[in-house]
């Protein structure tokens, strides 16, 4: 008997004419590590819900068909016995811890379900041992980074001691170094006490490989059901992007044999010698730009925070007209308080700042709308209008515009990006790329602003809502907007960015063309730079790879 | 971000919060109960006492500072708008519907018992706020009100993190040329109402979600038990022996009326042949606990054996 | 737990009567105010607590006693605006008395905690639990109308009578003799803060309450979990 059984399962949310899911049918076993993927909004958290009983439970709804936990019908069975045997890691930490220190987050569950306390001093122990956190032990949940709170809600789910481990995107609000920690522990926990784990991830280069079964999805059906091998060239034939990047490149390029790892690539490569072969003249890629005009500028600019933490060292930074900027590092890098201190928000305590042409403070940051526009890591904070159109026709009038052209204005805006759509839902209901765009949207109204400062623009976006913004912002480069982009996502920053910054420790460690930066390292080098760093030190996109392997499937003829 | 309380290895921070409750309200609930003004001063002395052996100056500065502001207010006050007593020491000014505004001896001098009351019980709260942490104050709640208790958690848990979004919301909606800073006060608020907005639904759909993840947690299915870490220690009892004492005494002593004072119509003796009973008792209270938690500190074998 | 519920307000009323008619054991007004508050605190929590809740009605209040908590931030720019009372006022009005009672004591208590619990927290939870409260019967008479007036009005109101309520924890505390006289110019003295409470709450009350409370409503009705299951083979 199968672990989970789904039959002719179709679901509707309540007050939606639309099914969630359309006709599934899928059997889980145990042990299994199933990986789902798929578009924003297929289906797969509704799918996990289904699992683990939060539907019908908690979310109501219409449900047609049946699922079986354990050989018994969810319907027939307490939600609570359900989340003992399904537990569930969702995306954002700060939506699912609700106690003070971690020692009672992981205690929470099983509180709930009466256990005597020295069971669950027991399995506490065990949970902080275990996952690493000891040290964490009586630390107060808010202080917490990202990461370990989402450690702390992955150990939580755990000390349940469920049979099957739910994860919907876990690492989607996290920075790749957590997110990494993340996905070893949740491997590891498969591997070593052999619980089914179903996860949907958007950050596929560090468990597709691992999973033992890749499920993909599409407007609520099952359309591909098998092992990550098969899953690959699946994707090759049908020109699906839902495969790490390494794999991507291969499938772009149009070879037959995907690897699915750097490690598996480079084997492929050295296996026909095709990386020794190769000789492509060493190009890059510089954009003419006019050096002379300064947007922004630091200069031995120090911050130290009320709290005592020193977030700036000296850091020297001068962004020219036309340039696309990246800044990268890890958390804590003082990304984020240099980009504050950039817009004016933050006030020195040493060093000065320019921002076109003015000491930025935060009376004068409002002033500067109509030429500056702010992207922020979380579109949350972003919207305050109640319908996408609203939003577009808000931030043309606080640019100072009237009410008529506005209004033209939003239409055209809506019409180019193509929100037509989305015109009069609510932003919040939206998808986390569907947000991103209406933010790009407000942000590359026309008049062009000279700057657009984003702060973690990718942050949780899948494949295609990344490269259809990284689409827009490039087109707009080219009509003379410059950008400084405060990003995690080496990709992203690879294929959009002409220089880049990485910093650490308050400090700039070191700036340049974007090909140099991120072509001469190991861990902040994108993944087809790591394929073929060696032969061609300055590829770092995509697009370049793919002509690469192109050129080297005709010269071997493959 | 919890700004008041601080982690120390001392003796009171090692206590039950149940035993620390009772360690700090005691003299919140004396100076409640004596109104005879001789017995304050020693109070407070013995409260200060506390707070220094227990190496919370720094944090109980603000409280300190708090409760001298609010007892400076009180003794201005009481002499202005208390026109009882029969020592006239100023004769004021005849305000009409109010009447003279005489400042008699005994007004002052309530004031000023007054003033040293609101001190004391605020320098006891801070003691409390400082060596107590929240979250062991939250654990005292969960044991009558579960559900409350745990909503405040989650609000504990919340409230930093709204803040700096509440920040970032500032933030964002300045770069997008909203004028918070400019004009006058009604402009300005105008100004922050879509910031409100913002930050209302944000804090909703968290709401929602919250919940989700608390049912895919198990909560609501029922019969719920309690992990407690914290136990009852000999120190505790070696702790709360001497305060309940002293409360008790002082509780009994109180009712049978052995204590009372008055201040109006004129002002009483303060001295009488219970004086000793209480001052002792006070102090040789406020003492053992002082010398218990010092000496905890710096003797190894006590702190081993309690 | 039901009786020391009712244990606990047979005591509040006996230690008021007693206290007012001098023959309490501490005819002391300063004890007696706190034992009112306190014991009077302790029975509205019981009550919430026998009534139970799930997941939905505790993460609903977690959320909204940080954000009445929270909101002070936002508008830190401007003297003497906090949207605390407005916050518990429309909760109750929208999801009921208890929640809006029990929203307004959590926000005193929580930034409480973070700015130090003192001898004014049971009052402040009191009455700011009250006006959540008054919210709450506000809506029980208009339904699921939303009338903005009798909101503001309301709103208003409390901007005074918190700081009544509080002067009068103060007077009963600390002032002597306790007299009329007394109470007024503790009030006069405290007038301009409450009057600038007031007028904050009037524009929050007058500005937000619609938005505010549709909020509320779609959140409520998310609440409502509607499960039709059919079964077709």
């Amino acid at each position: 008997m199968a672990l989970v059984e789904i039959e002719n399962l179709s679901y509707w949310y309540p007050e939606r004419d639309e099914p969630a899911l359309d006709g599934i049918n899928l059997e889980l076993e145990r042990g299994e590590f199933v990986l789902l993927t798929g578009p924003t909004g297929c289906g797969k958290t509704t799918l996990m819900r289904l699992i683990n009983g939060l539907i019908p439970h908690f979310h109501g709804g219409r449900m047609m068909g049946t699922v079986k936990v354990g050989g018994v019908d969810t319907r027939r069975k307490r939600p609570d016995e359900l989340a003992r045997e399904a537990s569930m890691v969702f995306q954002d930490p700060e939506d699912q811890l609700v106690t003070t220190t971690v020692e009672k987050e992981i205690a929470f569950g099983l509180e709930n379900f009466g256990l005597p306390s020295k069971v669950i001093a027991k399995r506490v122990e065990e949970m902080l041992v275990g996952t690493g956190l000891s040290r964490l032990r009586r630390h107060f949940i808010p202080d917490l980074s990202s990461g370990e709170a989402q450690k702390v809600a992955l150990a939580s789910a755990l000390a349940l001691h469920p049979e099957i481990l739910v994860l919907d995107e876990p690492t989607s609000q996290l920075d790749p170094l957590s997110s990494e920690e993340l996905l070893t522990l949740v491997r590891r926990v498969h591997e070593e006490t052999g619980t089914t784990v179903v996860m949907s991830e958007h950050r596929l280069e560090r468990c597709y490989h691992y999973a033992t079964r890749i499920i993909h999805m599409k407007k609520g059906r099952i359309i591909f059901d098998g092992t990550p091998v098969e899953a690959a060239r699946w994707c090759g034939r049908n020109d699906e992007a839902f495969v790490p990047p390494v794999s991507r490149v291969f499938i772009k390029a149009g070879w037959e044999d995907i690897p699915l790892t750097v490690n598996q690539a480079r084997a492929l490569l050295h296996s026909y010698g095709y990386l020794e072969r190769l000789r492509v003249s060493e190009e890059r890629r510089e954009r003419p730009w006019n050096h002379k005009e300064e947007i922004a500028r630091a200069k031995g600019v120090y911050f130290i925070y009320p709290q005592g933490k020193e977030a700036l060292r000296g850091v020297d930074l001068t962004i020219n007209r036309d340039t696309h900027m990246a800044i990268l590092g890890e958390n804590g890098a003082g990304k984020s308080t240099l980009l504050r201190c950039l817009l004016g928000i933050l006030k020195p305590g040493r060093g000065k700042v320019e921002l076109l042409g003015e000491v930025p403070s935060p009376i004068r940051l409002p002033r500067l709308s109509s030429r500056l526009a702010f992207c922020p890591q979380n579109p949350g904070t972003f919207f305050v209008s109640s319908t996408v159109r609203e939003e577009l026709l808000r931030t043309l009038l606080l640019r100072g515009e009237k009410e008529n052209e506005a209004r033209k204005k939003a239409e055209d805006q809506l019409d180019s990006m193509g929100l037509m759509d989305l015109a009069e839902r609510n932003p919040r209901d939206l998808s986390a790329g569907e947000r991103e765009k209406v933010v790009v949207a407000c942000a590359l109204l026309s008049p062009l602003p000279d700057l657009v400062v984003m702060d973690e623009p990718t942050r949780g976006l899948d494949y295609h809502s990344k490269r259809e913004i990284q689409g827009k912002l490039m087109s707009c480069g080219e009509k003379g907007c410059t950008f400084l982009i405060v990003t995690h996502d080496v990709e992203f920053a690879a294929s959009l960015a002409d220089r880049a910054a990485i910093m650490g420790d308050g400090k700039i460690i070191v700036e340049g063309n974007v090909d140099v930066v991120l072509g001469d390292s190991l861990f902040f080098s994108p993944q087809v730079n790591r394929l073929l760093g060696d032969g061609f030190p300055g590829v770092i996109r995509e697009e370049d790879a793919v002509r690469i392997l192109r050129e080297a499937k005709n010269l071997c003829g493959r | 971000m919890l700004p008041v309380y601080r982690e120390k290895n001392t003796l009171v921070h090692r206590l039950h919060p149940l035993t620390a409750l009772l360690l700090s309200l005691t003299p919140a609930i004396l100076a409640l109960i004596l109104e005879n003004p001789l017995y304050l001063p020693l109070l407070c002395i013995g409260l200060l006492g506390l707070i220094g052996v227990s190496e919370v100056w720094d944090e109980c500065r603000s409280f300190l500072r708090l409760g001298l502001i609010m007892a400076m207010f009180i003794l201005l006050i009481n002499p202005l708008v208390n026109r009882q007593g029969e020592h006239i020491l100023v004769y004021g000014p005849h305000l009409p519907f109010w009447g003279n505004i005489n400042v008699t001896l005994e007004a002052l001098l309530y004031g000023l018992f007054a003033g040293l009351r609101v001190f004391v019980i605020v320098a006891a709260c801070g003691f409390l706020s400082t060596t107590v942490s929240p979250d062991d104050l939250l654990d005292l709640l969960a044991r009558f009100s579960l559900r409350s208790s745990l909503a405040m958690a989650l609000a504990v848990r919340l409230y930093p993190g709204m803040v700096v979004e509440a920040e970032r919301i500032k933030e964002v909606q300045l770069a997008r040329g909203e004028r918070l800073n400019e004009g006058k006060y009604w402009q300005r608020f105008k100004a922050h109402l879509p910031l409100w907005y913002s930050l209302f639904q944000s804090s909703l759909d968290r709401a929602a979600n919250i919940a989700e993840a608390m049912s895919a947690r198990g909560f609501g299915r029922g019969k719920r038990n309690v992990y407690k870490k914290k136990s009852f220690q000999p120190r505790d009892a070696i702790v709360a022996l001497p305060m309940t004492i002293v409360l008790a005494g002082t509780i009994a002593a109180s009712t049978a009326g052995l204590g009372s004072y008055s201040f109006f119509p004129s002002l009483a003796l303060p001295w009488n042949m219970w004086s000793p009973f209480f001052l002792g008792l006070i102090a040789w209270g406020n003492l053992t606990v002082i010398l218990l938690i010092w000496s905890w500190k710096r003797w190894h074998w006590l702190r081993s054996k309690i | 737990m039901r009786s020391l519920r009712y244990i606990l307000l047979v005591l509040a009323g006996l230690s008021f009567i007693l206290g007012a008619r001098g023959i309490s054991p501490f005819d002391n007004w300063s004890l007696n105010s706190l034992f009112l508050a306190s014991s009077l605190l302790a029975f509205l929590f019981l009550q919430f607590e026998a009534r139970g809740g799930g997941s939905r009605e505790i993460a609903a209040l977690g959320t909204l006693a940080a954000m009445g908590a929270a909101g002070r931030v936002l508008f830190a720019a401007i003297p003497g605006l906090q949207p605390a009372t407005f916050v518990a006022i429309l909760a109750g009005y929208v999801m009921g008395i208890e929640t809006g009672f029990m929203v307004g004591a959590l926000i005193a208590l929580l930034s409480n905690f973070f700015l130090g619990q003192g001898p004014w927290t049971p009052w402040q939870m009191l009455a700011w639990g009250l006006s959540g409260a008054s919210g709450g019967l506000l809506g029980k008479i208009f339904k699921e109308k939303i009338l903005i007036l009798p909101i503001v009005v309301l709103a208003f109101f409390w901007g005074y009578l918190f700081g009544w309520i509080m002067n009068f924890w103060f007077w009963l505390s600390f002032v002597r003799p306790l007299n009329f006289g007394t109470f007024i110019s503790a009030c006069v003295a405290s007038a301009w803060f409450d009057s600038l409470h007031a007028i904050g709450n009037l524009f929050f009350a007058a500005f937000l309450s619609r938005p505010v409370a549709i909020m509320l409503m779609r959140f409520r009705k998310r609440f409502q979990c509607v499960y039709l299951a059919e079964e077709e083979r």
